[in-house]
């Protein structure tokens, strides 16, 4: 059996003139994050994952089963998006009674369980809830139908950071058991410092980097000279921002040799990384 | 348990889901139904003092075709699309499940049609036998014609898209029967003289051909929607 949650082998995607290609592997007991600016390809690669969209070419892996798969395996994948998508009208109650009859393993007590924990009310309707409170409850349902797979859609885009630290929170206790993956799509790459194992950084349909969060970090370093003092020509940099008085890029760890002396040479944020990674040169 | 030891079979699954897919369509239709028991209740008033007779059957029938419509609606307003891609439910079950849902519905309303109908026209004298027994298939082919061509469209292009599309053949229906209404009464008297001569049966059995093949090419479109 396959370790991996989710396997994308030379993944295409075409989607009007939107091209994706996408290589990406996580394996089981992981978080990954998926990060890359608006328009980069988040949202249609986990469409392709939830089979919402068919690859022209390539291999998708969901839980070791090839898609297209038989629809029972969606028993085992949780979806949160940045919205729901549930009718607004329903009660949180009537909201189990329409989804629950669709699982073998829907647990009443543990849903029950959850929303009293998460403080969403039964009673409360779907509309009424706060874009935060709307995450808990998706959260809620995937881990009542017993998902092994977390696949969330931008889930913290419009949360408060008490909210955004909630869903931190919930994640890693999601991943006690070493059998639980999430995939984790957001720009906020800010939410990932802390929980994310893996990355993978999408730029306008391509992927420009997945692996392990630190190999990542740890493959550039965020560079601050003097104006003159960073020369595209000798060394390769990523967002290079020029002002009268400084310049700041991001250079590939192996080259931070050939910068001259006075160079302030600091270990990246991922916010920093993508930044850097998706923005061209910058003269002020 | 692993995926790879989940007991039942590609096959055995395909319809599995099919009662929680029935129980899930109403339930995105209850928010709605107090605004459809109200239409539904104002237009039984005004059929029982115009005493439609047989003719609520028709309207039974071409009601039917926009509540079709409103499980699309909803689906659209609430974007519920992601929902039932989710769902461990094969997208051919949703589908059957949306024309079982519509069927019931129709069937419902011509149960209650009818029932006014007959008060109606016991009020006014006995009802015609030989008139119900050929309106009623004839208002089954017409509901299986107008949903029928409906729903595909809808599966393939959404409610926002289609939804003037979907009254097409009930525009062609009537504007066919008042042209030959109006231009050759007697082909008109000709169709009812030769449908009634037909069995009882023959109309149940071509709508629910008719539905079947609709049912076949909405889950083709639906494929194509993406």
């Amino acid at each position: 059996m396959s370790d991996y949650a989710l396997r994308l082998q030379q993944v295409r995607v075409q989607r009007g003139t939107f091209d994706l290609q996408v290589d990406l592997e996580l394996p089981e007991g992981y978080i990954m994050g998926l990060v890359g600016p608006n328009g980069a390809g988040k949202t249609t690669t986990i469409r392709t994952i939830l089979g919402m969209l068919t690859p022209a070419s390539g291999r998708v892996e969901v839980l070791g089963r090839r898609l297209p798969a038989p629809a029972i395996l969606r028993e085992e994948v949780g979806v949160v998006l940045d919205q729901a998508s549930l009718v607004e009208q329903w009660r949180l109650a009537q909201v189990e009674q329409a989804l629950a009859p669709f699982y073998s393993r829907w647990d009443r007590n543990g849903y029950a369980d959850l929303l009293q924990r998460f403080g969403l009310s039964a009673s409360a309707r779907v509309g009424e809830l706060s874009r935060g409170m709307t995450m808990k409850l998706q959260v809620a349902i995937a881990l009542s139908h017993g998902a092994r797979l977390l696949v969330l859609d931008e889930p913290t885009s419009g949360l408060d950071p008490v909210a955004r630290d909630e869903l931190t929170g919930i994640l890693g206790e999601f991943l006690i058991s070493d059998r639980h993956s999430v995939l984790f799509s957001t720009h906020i790459t800010s939410d990932l410092e802390q929980v994310a194992d893996q990355i993978t950084f999408l730029h306008e349909g391509r992927v420009w980097f997945s692996g392990a969060t630190d190999e990542l970090r740890d493959a550039y370093r965020l560079v601050r000279t003097g104006p003159d003092g960073i020369d595209p020509t000798v060394i390769e940099c990523h967002g290079l921002r020029r002002s009268s008085t400084t310049a700041e890029a991001l250079v590939p760890s192996a080259e931070v040799g050939l910068l001259g002396s006075g160079a302030v040479i600091e270990r990246p944020s991922l916010d920093q990384i993508v930044v850097h990674l998706a923005s061209k040169e910058v003269v002020a | 348990m692993s995926v790879e030891s989940l007991p039942m079979p590609y096959a055995a699954t395909r319809f599995a889901g099919l009662g929680a897919a029935l129980q899930l369509d109403v339930w995105v239709l209850r928010p709605y139904l107090r605004q459809l028991a109200m239409f539904v209740a104002a237009m039984l008033i005004f059929g029982f003092f115009t005493a439609w007779g047989t003719g609520g059957l028709i309207i039974a029938a071409i009601y039917a075709s926009p509540l079709a419509s409103y499980p699309f609606a909803a689906s659209e307003k609430n974007r519920l699309e992601t929902m039932y891609a989710s769902l461990p439910v094969e997208r051919p079950t949703l589908i059957l499940s949306r024309y079982l849902v519509t069927t019931g519905i129709w069937l419902g309303l011509t149960a209650t049609f009818a029932a006014v109908a007959l008060t109606g026209g016991m009020r006014g004298g006995s009802p015609d036998p030989q008139e119900w027994s050929m309106l009623l298939p004839l208002a089954a082919l017409l509901y299986a014609v107008l949903v029928g061509v409906q729903l595909p469209v809808m599966y393939r292009y959404g409610y926002t898209s289609s939804r003037m599309f979907t009254y097409l053949p009930l525009l062609l229906v009537a504007a066919v029967i008042g042209f030959t209404g109006a231009t050759s009464p007697k082909l008109l008297e000709g169709f009812f003289l030769g449908w009634s001569g037909l069995p009882f049966w023959f109309g149940w059995v071509a709508a629910v051909g008719l539905l079947v093949v609709s049912y076949l090419v909405a889950v083709r479109t639906a494929r194509l929607s993406g």
